[in-house]
């Protein structure tokens, strides 16, 4: 699992890992049932600090990404999220306000937003296959 | 600053100039002195007495700082070795600039003070050959510069050559004086005068040569003799076991740094200097105590000055701060002393074991014994029944006193001061040399004096020698009882076994050597000494001193 | 400032108070920190900040002379040999003695620690591509920091001690390095400090950290807890400022005419408030990476 950490941004570690990992969830370089690696061994291969990862798994345990299994390890949750529909809207709802005020800041009309998500929704069904 | 040779001047002056104020001093007090004392003091024999050698020691002290101040050498790190500075080799200026400063700015100060001695203090004194001894003295300085800038990379030698070019120096002033003596055109003083300029002359050339070469990266790369030594010591088999503990690592650390200097250093003055002396002289029996004495005495010696080295926490660093490499081991402060101590009595153990086995063989190989074994059956007569231990008790005697000398300074070498340390090295040389001046000194008063009352002077000195001696054990008790405190008591058990012992074995050998017309009794006075021979206050004290230098 | 101490149980160094003076020069002044067990701890400051200091003190190196240290629950100077043998210390300075071979210094540390892996040992020195028969002082910088690295590690210390592990090595080594401290922390229970002016590596691998500057206690706590508390807000004033201006609370100001940076140490909701009286507006708002804290702190923009 190739995954690549900056410290320069200014974005937590943890959340990288948990976005990275759900990217390639969602491009399906992990497939549901795929195994993770332990969070020892993740921390060494990316150097940070475990809890650093104990926590992004958390995370995504949390967003029902991933699933742990008692003694067994972290795998890919085979269903999809058991969030509810209002929930996950919710979720989405702070990623679109900072998305429009990226684009309020730029000048960028709510069109031409638009027609940018369908775009990238289009890119990224293409990566699955 | 205007001119970077006034800039170069200025920060030798910065570098020295505690020490040039020192010798500038000095003469300024003596012409003081040499001012307001009366005339009829400083012409009379008294004055002179007192005066002449006050004179001589400040002169040579402030000589010595004037070479000290022109010590224009700095650490290079790259090539580890301490010589001219590398920093001023990225200046622009051209080698032979840089060369001749320090040169040019030492034979200036060095005449100076010479002629500010002369002219100002020693006005009474008929000195011949005042421009001989002032050429010596300016080619000396070049000599010494030469020698600590072209010898960088050779240590050892550069220490040999400038020690002995140092000790040579008292010679070569005199030699004009041969003229008396011996009547050769060789040693008129002009004739010396031309011959020791144009030494320095090729000095001064050999000095830019080699300056030159180690600007341009060249010097020496690296030592031949001690590339020899590591392909010898790699050939070695090495120990591969591990360590048996803490306390044997670290005594394997203490040896590998300073155990074999002795035994080495004792070997080489044997093989070097005593066996060709013994072998030319090997039908001479007049020699043959001669060269005994001298033997018994090389560990004692080399022990002392060793000594002064192994008493540092790292004996081949000139820093007294405990480094933090060994700081750091799971270690308690005396058992480090305490491996320091059993390194010590390997090292003299060994050192003696090759005295005895090299006095065995001379003896019955080389030397003419024929005066020495009627010394030898003499003292067999004089102790028919105890010639053996007595025998046995010198040599352990000896074996202690030169352990003695290696870690008698424990306390003040281990304590990281370098306050202490300089103290102590200084009262050691400063105390006999003043005793010396003042034995010489006051020579014919105490001659007189001992003419006239023997018995008085006798008994007044020998009671006070031994009011001093029980006030010295009684301090030593006090202090040791003090010291000894803070060990544990087993340790002290230990130590306190091995110091009975070895100060029984002195007080048996008082006590079986006596000889039979012991009128003054120096028999209690020699008891008494024993008691102080063996150290006891200070090695208990050595572990605080670890520990205070461990812990800041 | 006082800052929460977990109980001595937990900390593996309680530092409470400690002042040290150099002459008129004072390089710690009333520093308090505690260590807890299992964590990765940062000391960051900048150089002749004291930290060096600090660490000597946990080592025992110095006397506490105002102040207490203890470690392990115990004091270092009172009682070296316990705490000495549970730390494993990485120096600066390359300090281990040139003469040495690298298969004598293992068996010379060996012998001080009970606890010595010499399987483990072996592996790292295979892994740090150290021949055993070559002397120290022909080791480059970086070997000579790997060597020291692997005495320090070989017998699994419950302290590890890094004092500027990283200052002056290429990349390679410094990756060695932060591996090292990362694969001591996994193992449980065991303990890293170490201090650094690389402030991405201690970003990286810390759990809390503590910043120094100039002798004084600045930042104290959890890494995650300090970067959330930190904001960074880019203002556009209606006018030009000449001088910069004075915002309540800011730690640092830069920035020129009408764009002024501001960072923060919490305060998130009063800030909108004071900038609108000012006659400005947040226009961008970011969570500060460790370098631009620690320069807000500490650097020429700080204020007071």
């Amino acid at each position: 699992m190739q995954i690549h950490i900056t410290s320069d941004d200014g974005v937590p570690i943890y959340i990288q890992i948990v976005n990275q990992v759900k990217h390639l969830v969602a491009s399906g370089r992990l497939a549901p049932g795929d195994e993770m690696p332990p969070i020892r061994a993740l921390a060494e291969q990316l150097v940070v600090n475990p809890n650093t990862v104990a926590r992004a798994y958390l995370e995504l345990e949390r967003g029902g990404i991933v699933t742990k299994r008692h003694g067994a390890g972290t795998y890919v949750s085979e269903e999809r999220s058991p969030i509810g529909p209002r929930e996950k809207l919710k979720i989405l709802t702070s990623r679109v306000d900072s998305l429009l005020t990226e684009a309020r800041h730029l000048n960028v009309e709510l069109a031409d937003i638009i027609k940018l998500i369908r775009d990238r929704d289009v890119v990224m069904e293409k990566e699955k296959v | 600053m205007r001119s970077p040779l006034v800039a170069l001047a200025w920060e030798i002056w910065q570098r020295g100039r505690r020490a040039a104020c020192l010798a500038a001093g000095s003469v300024g007090l003596c012409a003081l002195v040499n001012l307001a004392a009366p005339e009829s003091l400083r012409a009379s024999e008294t004055g002179q007495a007192l005066l002449a050698p006050l004179y001589g020691l400040l002169m040579v002290v402030s000589l010595l700082l004037c070479f000290s101040v022109f010590n224009y050498t700095e650490f290079n790190s790259t090539r580890e070795w301490n010589g001219f500075p590398y920093r001023l080799f990225a200046l622009p200026l051209r080698t032979w600039q840089l060369v001749a400063l320090p040169m040019f700015l030492g034979v200036l100060s060095v005449e100076l003070l010479y002629l500010a001695w002369m002219k100002l203090v020693l006005t009474h004194e008929h000195i011949a050959m005042l421009e001989w001894f002032g050429v010596l003295l300016a080619a000396y300085m070049i000599f010494y510069q030469a020698a600590l800038w072209s010898l960088a990379g050779f240590r050892i030698t550069r220490i040999l050559v400038l020690g002995i070019g140092g000790a040579s120096s008292v010679g070569v002033a005199c030699l004009p004086l041969f003229m008396a003596v011996v009547p050769s055109p060789w040693f008129s003083a002009r004739r010396l005068t031309a011959i020791v300029i144009g030494l320095a002359m090729i000095a001064l050339g050999i000095a830019w040569a080699s300056v030159s070469r180690q600007r341009c990266g060249g010097g020496r790369r690296r030592s031949w003799l001690k590339a020899q030594l590591e392909r010898i010591g790699d050939v070695i088999p090495r120990r591969t076991r591990g360590f048996a503990g803490p306390a044997a690592a670290q005594f394997w650390f203490e040896w590998r740094r300073a155990g074999l200097l002795l035994p080495i250093c004792t070997a080489l003055v044997l093989a070097l200097i005593i066996a060709p002396f013994a072998w030319f002289n090997r039908d001479d029996p007049k020699y043959a105590m001669y060269v005994l004495v001298r033997v018994i005495a090389i560990p004692l010696v080399l022990a002392f000055a060793i000594g002064k080295g192994f008493i540092k926490p790292e004996f081949w660093s000139p820093n007294l701060a405990l480094p933090a490499f060994l700081g750091v081991r799971p270690l308690a402060a005396g058992e480090f002393v305490i491996s320091k101590l059993k390194v010590a009595a390997l090292s003299v153990a060994i050192t003696w074991l090759l005295v005895v086995g090299f006095i065995g063989f001379w003896l019955r190989f080389w030397a003419d014994t024929t005066q020495l074994e009627q010394l030898w059956t003499q003292f067999r007569m004089f102790y028919p029944h105890s010639w053996h231990a007595i025998t046995l008790l010198y040599l352990a005697g000896f074996i202690v006193l030169t352990w003695r000398c290696l870690v008698i300074g424990l306390w003040v070498g281990l304590s990281g001061k370098r306050l202490y340390y300089i103290g102590s090295l200084c009262l050691q040389v400063i105390v006999p040399t003043v005793l010396l001046i003042a034995g010489s000194i006051w020579s014919e008063s105490i001659d007189a004096e001992f003419r006239d009352h023997p018995e008085r002077v006798q008994s007044i000195v020998l009671s006070s020698i031994g009011w001093v001696l029980a006030l010295a054990i009684i301090a030593k008790a006090w202090w040791g009882v003090f010291s000894w405190s803070k060990i544990t008591s087993r340790r002290t058990r230990q130590y306190l076994l091995l110091w009975s012992g070895a100060t029984l074995g002195f007080i048996a050998l008082g006590v079986l050597s006596q000889p039979p017309f012991d009128f003054n009794r120096l028999e209690h006075l020699y008891v008494l000494g024993a008691l102080l021979l063996v150290p006891f206050a200070r090695i208990g004290r050595a572990p605080a001193s670890f520990a205070g230098n461990r812990h800041g | 400032m006082k800052f929460p101490s977990p109980s001595s149980a937990e900390s593996v160094v309680a530092i409470t108070d400690l002042s040290r003076r150099f002459g008129p020069k004072v390089v710690l002044n009333d520093i308090s920190l505690y260590v807890p067990r299992g964590s990765v701890f940062g000391l960051v400051g900048e150089n002749g900040a004291g930290k060096t200091t600090l660490i000597k003190h946990i080592l025992g190196l110095l006397r506490a002379e105002s102040g207490t240290v203890r470690v392990f629950g115990l004091d270092p100077v009172a009682d070296p040999v316990a705490v000495l043998g549970r730390i494993g210390y990485l120096s600066e300075q390359p300090d281990l003695p040139g003469w040495m071979r690298v298969d004598e210094l293992l068996r010379y540390t060996q012998a001080f620690y009970p606890g010595w892996d010499m399987a483990y040992a072996e592996r790292l020195r295979a892994q740090f591509g150290l021949d055993p028969a070559q002397r120290l002082k022909t080791l480059s910088k970086g070997q000579m920091a790997k060597a020291g690295l692997l005495a320090a590690q070989a017998h699994r210390p419950d302290l590890l001690l890094l004092d500027e592990p990283s200052s002056g090595l290429d990349p390679l080594v410094r990756r060695d390095i932060l591996e090292a401290v990362i694969r001591t922390v996994a193992e449980e229970g065991r303990t890293v400090f170490f201090s650094s002016h690389l402030l991405e590596e201690i970003e990286r691998v810390s759990d809390h950290i503590a910043m120094v500057h100039q002798g004084r206690m600045v930042l104290y706590g959890a890494l995650d807890e300090i970067k959330a508390q930190h904001r960074r807000f880019t203002l556009h004033f209606e006018t030009t400022q000449a001088e910069p201006p004075v915002i309540a609370g800011a730690l640092s100001i830069s920035g020129m005419g009408k764009e002024w940076t501001v960072m923060c140490n919490g305060g998130r909701t009063e800030l909108p408030a004071v900038t609108a009286r000012l006659g400005a507006r947040i226009v961008a708002e970011h969570t500060p990476s460790l370098n631009e804290i620690f320069v807000a702190h500490a650097g020429t923009a700080a204020l007071g």
